[in-house]
């Protein structure tokens, strides 16, 4: 038994084989019966029958022509005629009588007899034939008119003729003995096809249990096994691995289920150690986006206040708000990309998100040296699809195009192109790597198809696909000019309910606009709660300058004494606090305060809790993210206002 | 009990042996020797070690003993063909066994029909008894003063055979049949001639019998005082012991051959120096006729391969895909408009000479 690639023993006698073997097998069996019945007992009662009719037929003969002569016999025993002339006529009846006996018999004939009757039956013939020419000589004599010749020679006659007799009833006798025994050869032939038969019963029943031996040991147990193991993994056990003894195809089959398993629990491993990255980072946001809003806070507010600051220290400030609001970009993209989706979002900003995607691996692709090139930047309507889905695709095919690169030297090149085709928007990203070997191309998009050996899973470019599909598109390997891989994502415009494309939100205000828009929040009463000094100081302080009346509460509990003594047009609360948090004081002011329940606006920095606040009572539209902008927060606060009234 | 001699000649001293059967009564040993010494002189062209096992008992064997001998040759391992048994009788007594086991059976002297019916694996060389009987039929018609003559038969296959054949010839040529008796080695000849030629003095004798009657039978029409030819069929010719028995009456007596050794072909010359050198004799119709049954079947063995199957396929195509074989006494096949050389021969001081076909005498 040789071994297959895997080290399990390779059996010659396959599933397939034994199942071919098993019905010739059984044909076989079923076609013996008969085969050994016509030959062992039918050839030898159909040969029994030959031989005996041949030995009939041939006694039979010898029979009839002896009696026939012992009527001539009998005529030589008359008185013989005293003249010539009746001598003549009776020697001529003789003869006539004796030729019509014809000639002795052929040798062939005595073949088929059995030997013990042979020698009697030929004995006969040829005492037949002898006593023919006596009679003949007997006739002959007469005719010659040698009367005491023909006397003498009538005693001779009767001898023979005796003789011919004893030999017919020993040939009778042996015939008889023949038939006896070929009767007990038969009734013998009859039980031995009996024997036989048991036989090839005993011999069946031991064969087909040996069969189901077999059958139970190649195939119910492995299918047991199978059925175990699927139970095993449908109840989440992804480390179960079933034994493979034997190469053959359900052995395959059980290899490729072992081989399946082990890379849905290393996906199993990678995601949940991609969960609790997700939840590092969350945290991780939150502890930095409050620094993050404080340090752009206090900027913003050192810029926009009017006192003079000297032109180089302006520029530095302006280069540390820009660098703030980068890293708050980063941070917000990381969030994203690693919060659980809930999948439920139909709609996609592709220019949002194929920026976003482009930002969260642009470190990569400097620190690999990897030239990106996104063409003219083109304003693109909003397509079909799941937002974290779509950009999971895309962080997908930007990291595989970076992980081809690595095999080239620079120049690395990565090209992104957007297009839209009536209802389509088609983005192409191809690199100039190596590109896609045939054999691979042919089976890329199959799961476990992996072009990166054992570094991929196998499943990436499969489930891209997957996702592209479900949003109604497709992912495809396209023909670049690069000279590696192309990629092409289609997805389709997604429209209004009148049927137009529908377009994408429009930008917000940039950042470093010095440009200083009207106040929309001029005498309005504003309680600032956050725990933390440095974020909630220099938001009061803005808040003041645009003219608005602030109030500062350290947590949830200082707020709500606060609110017992003033009144508030906007309540402005961080989400996590200690002693009480932001939702701890929305829920209380459901409360105690029902008519503020619409004036309430969240700062967070940890984006991961924004999905757990609007499924709960909290509106999702109340959530800013920190780090925000000053004026963006100043434009939220007045919208709110406005929504409430 | 007649006794049993059981001679392998061994052409080459080779562990693969292929083994031809030769069954013939005792006196038919001596066809061995020179085809041992043809297949000898071939030898260097021949790859096949070729042996012939040699079985007989003696002269005019029962039936039984031929079945048994026969039994006896399929038994023998690496037997790839049989030649003989001896006459029609034999032959078809033999014949059961070899189609059962088939073994190709190539009967040289037979001249019984019924061997034409005998089965796929027999094989007769000779003609049939009904040409020879037409062929004697038609001398004794060709022959001067002859209008009546009279038949004795061995009661056989091959007397009642040749019986058949000619009394159908000589009604065709309007010769009267006085008598037509039958005969048995142990007859008593004498009265059976004397009470044939109370049916008349025949012009000629015609016997389809072995060589004792038909010399016995020449013998007492001579001392009778009928002095008539004496045609025999080809079962008579057997030298000298037909002239034993003639005695004086010998040089009345017609033969019919297959062949004779005055034959002017190179083939026939070699095979009478050849056999004038073995055995110190010339060589007669059977000698050639069973010289050519061992050759053709040695010939097939090279041509088609030493399996018995090989053979008889062989046999069989001879005439129709296959060439004739060319043998001493013609060109053979097997088929039932095969041409045949019947020759007439005339027994004079003691040896057989051809009578030429315009000859009176």
């Amino acid at each position: 038994m040789a071994s297959s690639p895997t080290g399990v023993p390779t059996s010659w006698l396959n599933i397939r084989r034994f199942s071919t073997l098993l019905l010739v097998g059984i044909a076989l069996y079923a076609t013996t019966f008969p085969i050994y019945f016509a030959v062992h007992a039918g050839r030898s009662a159909s040969e029994l029958g030959r031989r005996t009719e041949h030995v009939n037929d041939l006694y039979g003969t010898l029979a009839t022509r002896s009696r026939a002569l012992s009527v001539a016999v009998r005529l030589t025993r008359r008185p013989i005629p005293a003249d010539a002339a009746g001598r003549s006529r009776f020697a001529s009846t003789l003869r006539s009588q004796v030729n019509a006996q014809g000639t002795r018999l052929s040798p062939g004939n005595f073949a088929e007899v059995p030997p013990s009757m042979r020698v009697a039956l030929a004995r006969v013939d040829d005492h037949v034939t002898r006593l023919q020419i006596m009679l003949l000589e007997y006739a002959a004599l007469l005719e010659l008119g040698r009367l005491p010749e023909a006397e003498a020679r009538q005693a001779d006659i009767d001898g023979v003729n005796l003789a011919l007799q004893d030999d017919l009833a020993l040939a009778q006798r042996l015939g008889l003995q023949d038939l006896v025994k070929n009767s007990s050869a038969l009734r013998e032939t009859g039980r031995l096809g009996v024997q036989g038969v048991l036989w090839w019963l005993a011999i069946g029943i031991t064969v087909v249990g040996i069969t189901l031996w077999v059958l139970w040991r190649r195939v119910n147990r492995p299918l047991r096994h199978l059925e175990a193991g699927l139970d095993r993994v449908a109840r989440g056990d992804l480390d179960v691995r079933l034994p493979v003894l034997v190469d053959d195809e359900l052995g395959r089959l059980l290899t490729h289920f072992n081989q399946m398993t082990e890379v849905l629990h290393r996906r199993a491993q990678d995601q949940g150690r991609f969960v609790a990255a997700g939840e590092l980072i969350a945290g991780i946001a939150h502890e930095v986006n409050n620094p993050l809003m404080a340090i752009s806070a206090l900027v913003s507010n050192r810029l926009a206040e009017g006192e003079p600051v000297p032109a180089e220290v302006r520029e530095e400030l302006t280069q540390v708000l820009r660098q703030a609001r980068r890293a708050g970009r980063l941070l917000s993209g990381l969030l994203r990309f690693v919060r659980p989706d809930t999948g439920r979002a139909t709609t996609v900003d592709l220019n949002l998100i194929t920026r976003e995607s482009l930002d969260l691996i642009s470190y990569r692709f400097q620190v690999e040296e990897v030239e990106l090139d996104e063409g003219e930047a083109l304003v693109l309507p909003m397509v079909q699809g799941n937002p974290g889905k779509i950009e999971q695709v895309l962080v997908n095919l930007l990291s595989n195009a970076a992980d081809a690169l690595k095999e080239v030297a620079p120049p690395r090149l990565i090209r992104v192109r957007c297009n839209l085709e009536d209802e389509v928007v088609r983005v192409t990203i191809e690199d100039n790597g190596p590109g896609i070997k045939p054999q691979v191309a042919a089976r890329l998009f199959y799961p476990f198809t992996s072009s990166k050996g054992d570094k991929g899973t196998g499943l990436g470019l499969y489930i891209s696909r997957e996702i592209a599909r479900e949003a109604g598109g497709d992912l495809r390997l396209g023909t670049g000019s690069l000279g590696g891989a192309c990629f092409v994502l289609t997805l389709l415009v997604a429209r209004t309910a009148d049927g137009a494309p529908q377009p994408a939100a429009a930008a917000g205000p940039t950042p470093e606009s010095k440009a200083v828009p009207a106040s929309r929040i001029t005498d309005l009463a504003i309680l600032v709660v956050d725990d933390e000094p440095a974020v909630r100081s220099p938001i009061s302080r803005f808040l003041r300058r645009r003219g608005a009346r602030v109030e500062e509460a350290g947590d949830g509990l200082a707020a709500l004494d606060l609110l017992k003594s003033h009144e508030f047009d906007v309540i402005l609360a961080d989400v996590r606090m200690p002693r009480m948090d932001g939702v701890g004081l929305y829920l209380t002011i459901e409360r105690t305060h029902p008519a503020m329940m619409g004036r309430v606006l969240f700062l967070s920095g940890d984006i991961s809790q924004l999905q757990d606040l609007s499924l709960g009572r909290i509106p999702s539209n109340r959530m800013v993210i920190k780090p925000v902008e000053l004026f963006t927060l100043e434009d939220a606060i007045a919208d709110l206002l406005a929504t409430a009234s | 009990m007649v006794a049993l001699a059981l001679i392998a000649v061994a052409c080459h001293e080779q562990t693969r042996q292929v083994t031809i059967g030769y069954a013939f009564p005792s006196f038919g040993r001596p066809q061995v020797e020179v085809a041992r010494d043809e297949i000898a002189e071939q030898a260097a062209a021949d790859r096949l070690p070729i042996s012939i096992v040699f079985d007989s008992l003696g002269t005019d064997e029962p039936s039984d003993i031929e079945v048994e001998r026969a039994q006896r040759m399929v038994a023998i391992p690496g037997l790839v063909a049989v030649v003989g048994h001896g006459g029609s009788r034999g032959a078809l007594a033999a014949a059961p066994i070899y189609n059962d086991a088939r073994v190709p059976q190539l009967v040289p002297l037979g001249t019984s029909r019924l061997l034409r019916t005998a089965g796929p694996w027999t094989f007769k060389l000779a003609p049939d008894d009904s040409v020879e009987g037409d062929f004697i039929g038609a001398f004794v018609a060709s022959r001067p003063g002859i209008r009546s003559v009279t038949l004795f038969f061995v009661n056989d296959e091959y007397g009642a055979g040749l019986r058949d054949g000619v009394t159908a010839a000589l009604k065709r040529h309007g010769i009267t049949l006085l008598d037509r008796v039958a005969v048995d080695p142990g007859s008593d000849l004498a009265t059976l001639v004397d009470g044939a030629l109370l049916r008349g003095a025949p012009d000629a004798v015609i016997c389809a019998a072995r060589s004792n009657e038909t010399g016995a039978i020449a013998a007492l029409m001579r001392d009778r005082g009928h002095q008539v030819p004496v045609v025999a069929g080809d079962g008579a010719l057997l030298l000298p012991n037909l002239v034993n028995v003639a005695k004086e009456a010998a040089d009345s007596i017609y033969v019919v051959a297959f062949w004779s050794a005055d034959a002017t072909d190179s083939m026939s010359q070699a095979f009478v120096a050849r056999f004038q050198r073995l055995l110190h004799r010339t060589p007669v119709s059977s000698d050639a006729m069973e010289h050519d049954g061992i050759m053709l079947i040695v010939h097939a063995i090279r041509e088609a391969g030493p399996s018995p199957k090989a053979i008889a396929d062989y046999l069989r195509a001879l005439g129709k895909s296959r060439p004739p074989y060319l043998g001493v006494t013609g060109p053979i096949t097997f088929l039932p408009d095969r041409p045949t050389r019947l020759t007439m021969l005339r027994l004079s001081h003691g040896e057989a000479i051809r009578v030429p076909s315009d000859d009176g005498q």
